[in-house]
């Protein structure tokens, strides 16, 4: 005979929804579409993307956001589930991928080669801005998905949401960005997603802990 | 009647589908592994409002489990980390824990050596291990535990201090 206890949960139980791995990749997509065509209408595209024959660099530092926006997304979905044994590290090899910018933004600066006007541009501002907005938009929507769940990992939690919603924060705005060079990205992008990280771990893990 | 691993997978798919006795067979089937599963790893006054207490885990965050794989590491994830959180709470409130003789974990039902908060405990280093053993689980003082154990008072804080801060970090890694 159950106890009052397990009788009151009983009599409490209602139907519910499943969490879908789906749902944040279907989120995360439609807001990134969302956050482009956003991007688009108001300050506007790269010229070369409009033409469709993108630079080089843009299809570099496009598919490197993207990959560790999508790695770092699946270790969130990954972890949002109680589990013993999960291991979803595929974020760290994209984030070393992408660590290649700053470091040679870094190497550049050691050799006296980094360009001064990168720390003074305007656009820079507006970089760090435009991406750290739509990555906030992004990192409401995963991290209202992962509270559906019971992560037992919410600290490590916190630094995945920031890191995939500022890689494809980032990503959307660098479609108007139309800096063509690695130290540019390598010191404004890492800023923008090393912060949108930082955020995550500051803000979040408190939100995500049962 | 134990319910199997597969089984409970089974009935908590007909929970999450709001099935009324499918969820009472999954509650009382997780208090009996929860109770066997947390004696001896907390005072018995604890373990009971601990099994409670994930027993609620269990109900409002039943749509985080996924119906194709196993049900009891997702019982013992949540178990392992309702454990160190308590334990970190009576930590911070400095309250009194008594021991009782531990009752013998049914083999069959022992997910496996590798969720058992023994392993997690196997991860400290002998002193942490020792204080957190005499003082949080079998509910000596600080001074007897430090008699018992042979370290110094502020040495039997400090390794309970930062024991449990490495059980807490071991458990989300995990």
């Amino acid at each position: 005979m159950p106890d009052s206890f397990i009788q009151s949960l009983v009599a409490d139980l209602k139907p519910v929804r499943r969490l879908n791995n789906r749902d944040p990749w279907l989120v995360m997509g439609l807001l990134c579409l969302a956050a482009i065509g956003a991007v688009s209408a108001t300050i506007g595209l790269r010229a070369d993307l409009i033409a469709g024959h993108p630079a080089d660099i843009v299809l570099l530092r496009s598919g490197v956001m993207l990959a560790l926006g999508a790695a770092s997304l699946a270790a969130v979905i990954a972890y949002a589930r109680p589990g013993v044994g999960q291991h979803a590290d595929g974020w760290v090899w994209a984030a070393v991928v992408a660590a290649l910018f700053p470091a040679i933004a870094m190497l550049s600066a050691i050799e006296g080669q980094f360009p001064k006007w990168i720390l003074t541009a305007p656009s820079g501002a507006l970089c760090l801005g435009i991406s750290l907005t739509i990555a906030l938009v992004l990192g409401a929507a995963l991290t209202s998905w992962v509270r559906r769940g019971a992560s037992t990992r919410p600290v490590l939690q916190g630094w995945l949401i920031g890191l995939s919603s500022g890689a494809f924060g980032t990503f959307s705005y660098s479609l108007h960005c139309a800096s063509t060079t690695v130290t540019y990205a390598g010191f404004w992008y890492t800023g923008a997603i090393v912060l949108s990280a930082g955020i995550g771990r500051l803000a979040l893990p408190g939100l995500l802990r049962w | 009647m134990k319910a199997d691993e597969r089984s409970l997978g089974q009935l908590m798919a007909l929970s999450q589908a709001g099935d009324a006795r499918a969820h009472e067979a999954v509650l009382v089937a997780s208090q009996r592994w929860l109770r066997r599963f947390f004696a001896g790893k907390i005072g018995p006054e604890h373990a009971e409002e601990l099994v409670q207490e994930t027993l609620l885990v269990v109900h409002t965050k039943r749509a985080s489990y996924d119906p194709s794989r196993p049900f009891l590491p997702w019982l013992a994830a949540i178990a392992r980390y309702r454990w160190v959180d308590r334990l970190r709470e009576i930590y911070r409130q400095q309250s009194d824990v008594y021991a009782e003789p531990s009752e013998c974990i049914d083999a069959e039902e022992t997910v496996s050596a590798k969720l058992s908060l023994d392993r997690l405990m196997t991860h400290l280093s002998d002193g942490q291990r020792t204080a957190i053993t005499l003082v949080k689980i079998q509910g000596l003082s600080l001074a007897d535990a430090s008699q018992a154990c042979g370290q110094s008072l502020s040495l039997v804080k400090m390794n309970i201090h930062r024991g449990l801060r490495r059980l807490s970090s071991l458990v989300e890694e995990d």
